[in-house]
């Protein structure tokens, strides 16, 4: 139980302090149905145990030869998709400490100009301990990053030789990017309250614009091994460009870049403001002095609302990334879609909607007893309506849309009228307003009520609070899971397959993921809290927060 | 900063917020109910 810190005390039959833990028992325990139902259930009945390797064998009948092995294939020693699970741990860690800086960047950046404007000292104090926590793990990020290199060219070595080439210019790009990220973010927390407002302005535009960038570069071949630039890979003379100008812009701008591009900053955006709450909560617990309990009960409530910024925009820019692989890319479109991999579609809207239903019972909690004390019925019921809502559209978007199959047009397969896509549109439309509706309700209209309520959490809004954090994480890496296997059993999409052919059956098999999903996360969450704790400046006196 | 323009602030968000839920409507209509494809 979290004894209130200061403040009024509140009616006993309107407000309860302890919070409503059933509500976190409630989404704990819908998560772990969920979890059941789809693995136990959904999964084998979608054929969602059979690789992507031996669905379309025919098609891997008509790969080039050119693109085949050359060289004996190296084995790991943990099964048939050992090399793949390689990969599948070490890029996806990667991609959690390197969206510190691509989500993280940008909070910073608003951050400084909170600061800036307001000259509130806790803006200061957070970007500082942003700042320093984004220094202190760039290596970890840059660590996964050189060993997926190292596994890609050990294992894939036919695949390596053919993307570093054809992505040298941006990849060379994205390594320049690395030493001019890690130059702004340093001097940024190096030289903090040191400098004047403009050089401090140009470094926290400066970090955030150079990780943009490094992103795009990055992505140019990440993109481009789903929608490919060409049908197959021509090589020209010697010299500085390997084949003719324009072919290599088809390659690197090819149909999903933007798109990819663009989802991946708002998702990392969302992530990282999730990951702030939940570290906030953590310290918010460690901590026993007032001010600290005050500014952490902020920082937690600074990260959801970034993370709900970030939430509501990905469906969007979600629906363009699908219609770009749609039209570009029809059989990947398939396989996640209406084929073998669509459950991965389903773990990730499912995601999707816990996280705006956490998010709803935290601002239920959180603002209780503000809501009390401002006599707000209206916004008290509005917001647990949207957390029932919200329950709703996520029970639609978990549908399957069907089962017996292993695609959708199979015949006899049973069709479930409530998984048509229709109705999960109409869902996501209902998720992302209840996310911007929330951000008004609470930036607009509570935002100059809140300051006396800072440090009265009760233990359900900090659990609500750090499930985000988990839940914000997990989907992160769940997306990026989504894209590789959607092209499985390739590397370039019709160009280059997974060497070894049946022997070596791709995407990674859903109950080994999950134990990769389990492994990298634990790991990531463990670094996190014992870098937090030394990056973290608490206050030192009492103030206003 | 003046309680006047602090109220037009606010008018103006909540109309940035009204205008990316439509944003939101047109873009789920564009491409999601007119130009994937229909559900079986």
């Amino acid at each position: 139980m979290t004894t209130p810190v200061g403040g009024a005390s509140s009616t006993p039959d309107e407000y309860d302090s302890r919070g409503d833990t059933r509500k976190i028992i409630g989404i704990l325990a819908a998560l772990a149905i969920f979890i059941i139902i789809l693995y136990g259930f959904i999964i084998p009945l979608q054929g969602g145990f059979i690789s992507s390797t031996a669905i379309r064998a025919d098609d891997l009948q008509g790969a080039d030869p050119r693109f085949e092995e050359q060289i004996p294939i190296q084995e790991v020693d943990l099964g048939a998709s050992g090399r793949s699970i390689f990969i599948a741990f070490v890029m996806p860690t990667h991609i959690l400490f390197a969206n510190l800086h691509l989500g993280g960047g940008w909070v910073l950046f608003s951050l400084i100009i909170l600061y800036i404007l307001s000259r509130k000292e806790h803006y200061s104090r957070l970007g500082k301990s942003v700042a320093l926590f984004n220094v202190i793990l760039f290596s970890a990020g840059a660590t996964f990053a050189a060993n997926g290199v190292l596994f890609f060219i050990a294992l894939y070595p036919t695949f390596a030789a053919h993307a570093f080439h054809i992505y040298w210019w941006p990849l060379l790009i994205e390594a320049i990017l690395f030493g001019i990220e890690i130059f702004f973010v340093y001097t940024l927390w190096y030289t903090w309250e040191r400098i004047g407002t403009a050089w401090h302005i140009f470094l926290a535009v400066g970090y955030p614009v150079a990780i943009y960038f490094q992103t795009l570069a990055i992505d140019t071949l990440v993109s481009g091994m789903l929608t490919p630039g060409a049908e197959t890979i021509t090589w020209g003379a010697p010299g500085l460009l390997g084949m003719p100008w324009t072919e290599y812009l088809q390659w690197w701008f090819n149909p999903t870049l933007w798109p990819l591009q663009f989802h991946r900053v708002a998702a990392a955006a969302s992530y990282f403001g999730f990951l702030i709450a939940l570290l906030a909560m953590l310290h918010f617990r460690d901590r026993a002095d007032p001010p600290s309990k005050r500014y952490w009960d902020w920082a937690g409530s600074f990260g959801i609302l970034w993370g709900l910024v970030g939430l509501v925009t990905q469906p969007l820019l979600g629906l363009w990334y699908m219609y770009s692989i749609f039209s570009h890319q029809f059989q990947a479109f398939s396989n996640i879609m209406t084929g073998p991999r669509a459950w991965e579609m389903l773990m990730m809207v499912g995601l999707l909607s816990f996280l705006i239903i956490t998010v709803s019972v935290y601002f239920i909690e959180r603002r209780e007893r503000l809501l009390v004390r401002l006599g707000r019925r209206d916004i008290r019921n509005l917001f647990r309506a949207f957390a029932i809502i919200a329950a709703v559209a996520g029970f639609i978007l978990v549908q399957p849309a069907w089962l017996g199959g292993i695609m959708q047009s199979d015949p006899g397969t049973w069709a479930n009228p409530l998984g048509l896509m229709y109705y999960k549109f109409i869902a996501l439309l209902i998720l992302i307003a209840i996310g911007a509706i929330t951000i008004g309700i609470d930036l607009l209209i509570l935002h100059g009520h809140r300051d006396r309520e800072w440090g009265n959490l009760s233990r359900t809004s900090r659990a609500a609070a750090l499930i985000t954090g988990v839940l914000g994480s997990w989907i992160v890496i769940i997306m990026g899971y989504v894209r590789e296997s959607s092209r499985s059993p390739w590397l370039f999409y019709g160009i280059v397959p997974v060497p070894g052919g049946q022997a070596y059956p791709t995407p990674v098999p859903p109950h080994q993921i999950f134990v990769v999903w389990m492994l990298s996360l634990g790991l990531v969450f463990a670094v996190f809290w014992f870098t937090s704790r030394v990056t973290s400046y608490h206050p030192e006196q009492r103030e206003e927060v | 900063m003046s309680q006047e323009r602090s109220r037009a602030l606010t008018y103006a968000l909540w109309v940035a917020i009204a205008i990316y839920i439509g944003i939101a409507i047109y873009v789920f209509w564009h491409f999601g109910f007119t130009k994937l494809p229909p559900p079986i």
